[in-house]
């Protein structure tokens, strides 16, 4: 039963894969309603069993308050993207060339991989470990390249040799940490371990595959490609779901490898953590393509994720997990304008958004607000949840990371709004007309928009998030 | 304690949420669409919050008051918390003033609404203006119903943008860019003082709780006007220049009030302020927002009085600024200028009764809400009844207009109505509001200010009087005067409604309702000698205008003006005061302090800004230049930063 949602996630992969081998062409567009539903179906098993806790396979499978949030987090990224791409898979919209082929693959691979990172947030020991994060990272190689352009071929190529380096530094972390402790299970390995330079060896190995996932500068590198050249939709899941994995990821290093021995960390955490959110805001100024633009936007949002970690995990666990509920629903609004708008006109760059909000004023609106949250105006979730992180790392001492992020989320406004610039103040050009939204398209921007607005007007998701997760790791570890 | 509250009371959030969601449809959706619609709907939707406002009004009613009133909040939320006694929360407080706010404020904006839908037919902003229309409702309802000061600050500044967008409507005429910024930049102005008073009470109020415990909130109205608390708060000593630090507070917050009120010197910004379109004078700066500091003041009331020096400083200027306002509106020519220096001197009128309150004789508090209750009523009749004249002949100068008794009868009936009450005729409501001030400020022994305060009332009925008979009696002195027409049933219906209330509102046993502290001693009713002289000082007035002015002509009065000479322009010109702060702002603070400043700004600190624009731009594009695209530099990357982190978790390890 524990494992209910992801066998729902599997069992509506291999479900599409025999529709789309049965159903002809004009069928075909209801797959994504086959695959939104069994998202659907599966966040419904979550929320059903999510106060539970227990384990299956002798321990190596395990859920508690924080593997049901990560689920539900990962299964609502990825209903969005699903219904984000729908336009763009449907083919009978576009500017020619930007729609894709092969939808049913396309939903079955994205499952898998879904699936994968669900998996990853339950496992207990290295090998169902690394077995979910290459199911939760080989697909997105595929993902990736979808599109077969040039760029698009260029970015999965990209993706999988610094995968493959990743994986393989994160594997050799893995094998020294095992060598020291001779333990499979996370919880047991830091509880016999001494800290000495092999164990800092294996655990900066660990840490740089960690930090591919969440994109933490220097280990960043991939992203701006990636983006720029994936699929819109791809792209999209990218900064939202892969960033969460990698952040489940860093909670098992963290709290359950390290565990005893993680308070030695704080300074270097809060080193990358400065690195991450500067470099990441300082090259998104001068970006031009708008994709690149929130590679590098995304990259300085884990900057600000990473903070977290610097307090108490009563502290840190719900902030952290709030923050990447509202960056999912926040960042996919503004990839869904993306998406809608490289759908209809197959352009990229900032400038092309000029006059937005004269053509499709409630479109270039949803963008605004978006853009805002990400920015953390006040009173949107933005605002809300980087308060949070903040506070966190103020708490710890660490004024001077907090004063820098200060100035960074300036930063990170200044280029935030350089596109609602170009969307509200610069003319919109001659002949330009209102773009058509399609219903899928306004109902996962409304529901991602609204969310962004009403998660930090009202406590309540807040409060929910912090109260089941209170209690989070109490009496095995800390 | 436990009643069980009723639907209202349990849903008190709705009071704040139906004009906000109908100015987010309206504004959003249908505003673009069907301008028409938008008014309409703007207009249900504030009809619907009066409904509910009354329901409220009625559920707390009957919970009873026996022993005085309840303060309730039965909605509140905590939105962010910076810690433990220091939480922003949003709510909604219920007691006799919030409820009567309320009822006040929905009353008059869905007639204001109603008129409107007559009175800017055809404009071109139509939509616009009701959506701000809205959110001004909004905005004042969420201030009203604040229960704690922070709260009341955000409601603050958004009733004065709302204010802002609705004087500068507009926006292609200059004089009303003009007068929204004039506006807005005087009440920001003040507002740096509430700004400095709230972070000054949250200080201290935020030790104070602390060192209580429990769940106490530093910005909460309940905890800062709890009895400990206040003495505890007057017990801190002095602040800056041997002013106690309480007294300071106050009077930085009553700095904001002041602005927001119009008391002088602040008040240059409300004449201005009629530049905007008239039924939004009536709402804005006649019946709500202006009154926003009255009622300020009377929140904090129990702060105010404990300190005493800040309250006898809330009389005195209030008592000035009464007399200042009513002396300037016996020699203005734009009707709704007249009705602004009015309302400016009716302010002056419930902020002293407010300062001549105390915890022994507390009927001066009573008196002012009460004032505020009526004023809003006959004040916002007069100026919507100003708007059906000036619809009607196209001007606001009063000498373009006369011998309208007759084309506009029930314009006519109705702006008789609001004469009588706002000069304090029997039986109408100005009456029994202004006898009961003057008795609260001759009962508290403040008998300079109470006989300013008959000289005011005096004054009142005079310039009122004078607007009318020129206006309505007489001969047409224009075409346009001659060829006027009666407004449409659509802004008829307010005026009438509204005369209603101008007549029946002095009738409410308002003591049994507001009032401070418990059942007071103080014989609430009718003074017979101050009645007398409060009328007598009306009738006068009335008199007085009546032989200067029945012909609707000007003759008669030139004399005297002429025989003052230098004293009759010095009013005339609003004793110079917004050239003496043009004056001084241009003079003095542009040439001396802001030219210096600006100089340093434009070269110092502009070449800082640039500077730091210029490194970020060089930074990021350094950045982005290690992104040269090949895989073997991003692998290599990869690595390095595998063995830098291997060193700094080495090195730092602690």
């Amino acid at each position: 039963m524990l494992m209910l949602p992801e066998l729902i996630v599997i069992g509506t992969a291999f479900l599409l894969l025999t529709l789309d081998l049965i159903w002809s062409d004009r069928q075909r567009p209801a797959l994504a309603l086959v695959g939104l539903s069994g998202v659907g179906a599966a966040i419904a098993a979550t929320l059903t069993l999510m106060p539970q806790s227990g384990e299956l396979f002798g321990g190596r499978f395990a859920v508690d308050a924080v593997a049901w949030w990560f689920k539900l987090l990962f299964l609502i990224a990825g209903g969005l993207t699903i219904a984000l791409s729908m336009d763009m898979l449907d083919g009978r919209i576009g500017a020619g060339g930007t729609q894709l082929g092969s939808r049913g693959e396309y939903y079955v691979v994205m499952l898998f991989n879904l699936a994968g990172m669900m998996y990853m947030a339950s496992a207990r020991d290295l090998v169902s470990l690394y077995v979910s994060l290459e199911l939760a990272t080989i697909p997105l190689f595929v993902l990736a390249a979808w599109k077969r352009d040039a760029q698009s071929t260029e970015a999965g190529l990209k993706y999988v040799i610094l995968g493959a380096l990743a994986s393989a530094l994160f594997l050799y972390g893995m094998g020294i940490l095992y060598g020291l402790s001779g333990e499979m299970r996370l919880e047991a390995m830091g509880k016999a371990m001494q800290a000495g330079p092999a164990f800092w060896l294996g655990v900066a190995m660990l840490a740089a595959g960690v930090g591919f996932k969440l994109t933490l500068v220097p280990f960043h590198m991939w992203a701006a490609e990636v983006y720029q050249g994936a699929p819109a939709p791809v792209t999209a899941y990218l900064s939202v779901a892969s960033k969460g994995a990698g952040l489940a990821l860093m909670f098992h290093v963290f709290y359950r490898v390290l565990g005893p021995l993680a308070g030695h960390w704080d300074l270097a955490l809060a080193i990358f953590a400065s690195l991450t959110m500067t470099v990441g805001n300082f090259a998104a100024i001068v970006q031009k393509n708008i994709k690149r633009f929130m590679a590098f936007s995304a990259i300085s949002q884990a900057g600000y994720l990473l903070l977290g970690f610097l307090g108490k995990p009563g502290d840190g666990v719900p902030a952290m997990l709030f923050y990447l509920l509202v960056y999912i629903v926040t960042n996919l609004a503004v990839f869904g304008v993306i998406i809608w708008y490289s759908n209809h006109t197959g352009r990229e760059r900032i400038e092309d958004y000029r006059g937005l909000s004269r053509t499709n004023p409630l479109v270039a609106l949803a963008m605004m607000i978006a853009l805002f949250g990400l920015a953390g105006i006040p009173p949107l979730s933005g605002f809300v949840g980087k308060f949070f992180l903040f506070s966190i790392a103020a708490k710890a001492g660490f004024h001077w990371l907090v004063a820098l992020a200060a100035v960074n989320s300036t930063v990170s406004l200044y280029y935030y709004l350089r596109v609602v610039r170009q969307m509200y103040i610069e003319p919109a050009e001659a002949g330009d007309s209102a773009l058509r939204v399609t219903p899928a398209m306004t109902g996962a921007l409304a529901v991602t928009v609204l969310a962004s607005v009403i998660l930090g007007v009202i406590p309540y998701f807040y409060e929910t998030v912090s109260a089941q997760t209170a209690g989070w790791l109490q009496g095995t570890l800390w | 304690m436990e009643h069980e509250l009723g639907f209202a009371l349990r849903n008190a959030w709705l009071i704040l949420a139906i004009p906000f969601f109908s100015f987010l449809v309206v504004g959003l959706f249908i505003r673009p669409r069907a301008p028409k619609l938008a008014g309409i709907v703007a207009t249900l939707a504030v009809f619907a919050s009066a409904g509910f406002a009354y329901a409220l009004a009625v559920e707390y009613l009957s919970l009873g008051g026996h022993d005085g009133w309840k303060t309730i909040v039965p909605w509140s939320f905590e939105w962010l918390r910076f810690q433990e006694h220091l939480a922003v929360h949003i709510g909604v407080i219920v007691d006799p003033i919030s409820v009567l706010l309320m009822v006040v404020v929905t009353t008059v904006s869905s007639l204001v609404h109603l008129y409107s839908l007559g009175y800017m037919h055809g404009e071109a902003g139509f939509g616009r203006y009701f959506t701000w229309l809205n959110l001004f409702t909004f905005s004042m309802l969420a201030l009203v119903t604040a229960p704690n000061i922070l709260q009341m600050y955000v409601a603050w500044e958004l009733v004065g943008a709302s204010s802002f967008c609705l004087i500068g409507y507009y926006f292609e005429k200059p004089s009303a860019v003009e007068a929204s910024k004039k506006a807005f930049i005087v009440t920001r102005f003040a507002d740096l003082g509430f700004l400095l008073g709230v972070l000054i009470l949250g200080y201290f109020g935020y030790q104070i709780a602390s060192e209580a415990g429990g769940s106490a909130q530093a910005f909460d109205f309940l905890f800062l006007t709890n009895p400990e608390v206040m003495g505890k708060f007057s017990a801190l000593g002095a602040g800056l220049f041997g002013i106690p630090l309480l007294t300071l507070a106050l009077l930085l917050v009553y700095m904001g009030g002041a602005g927001k009120s119009a008391m002088f010197p602040l008040h240059i910004w409300l004449p201005d302020a009629m530049e905007g379109p008239t039924p939004v004078s009536a709402l804005i700066h006649a019946a709500t927002m202006v009154v926003a500091g009255v009622y300020l003041v009377a929140r904090l009331f129990p702060l105010f009085a404990t300190s005493g020096d800040a309250l006898l400083v809330v009389a005195y200027i209030g008592a000035f600024t009464s007399v200042f306002a009513a002396v300037i509106a016996c020699t203005q020519d734009d009707i709704k200028r007249v009705l602004a220096y009015s309302t400016l001197s009716q302010l002056g009128y419930m902020m002293f009764a407010l300062g001549v309150a105390s915890f022994e004789h507390p009927l001066g508090y009573t008196a002012s809400m009460f004032h505020l209750f009526t004023h809003a009523f006959f004040k916002a009749l007069l100026f919507l009844g100003a708007g059906s004249v000036i619809h009607a002949v196209h001007s606001n100068e009063i000498w373009k207009m006369g011998g309208l008794k007759a084309k506009m009868p029930v314009t006519h009936a109705t702006f008789a109505i609001a004469t009588l009450a706002i000069a304090g005729i029997w039986p109408f409501a100005g009456f029994f509001s202004k006898d009961e001030i003057l008795a609260a400020a001759l009962g508290s022994g403040h008998t300079g200010i109470f006989t300013l305060g008959l000289m005011v009332a005096g004054l009142t009925a005079f310039y009122m009087s004078r607007i009318y008979f020129v206006t309505f009696w007489g001969k047409a002195k224009t075409e346009h005067a001659s060829h006027a027409h009666e407004s449409p049933w659509i802004m008829l219906i307010p005026l009438v409604i509204l005369a209603v209330l101008s007549i029946g509102a002095g009738f409410v046993p308002f003591g049994e309702f507001v009032r401070f502290g418990a059942a007071h001693g103080e014989a609430h009713g009718i003074n017979p000698m101050i009645a007398a002289a409060g009328t007598l000082a009306g009738v006068l007035g009335i008199g007085f205008a009546w032989l200067l002015y029945r012909d609707g002509l000007a003759e008669r009065s030139g004399v005297i003006a002429r025989a003052l000479g230098g004293g009759y322009r010095l009013i005339r010109n609003k004793f110079y005061f917004d050239e003496l702060y043009l004056f001084v702002t241009h003079k003095i603070i542009f040439r001396l302090v802001a030219a210096p400043i600006a100089w340093f700004d434009r070269h110092v600190v502009d070449g800082g800004v640039n500077l730091s624009g210029w490194s970020a731009r060089v930074f990021g594009s350094a950045v982005s230049y290690l992104q040269t695209g090949q895989v073997q530099t991003y692998g290599s990357w990869f690595v390095g930063g595998a063995v830098l982190l291997l060193f700094s978790l080495w090195m730092l390890r602690a």
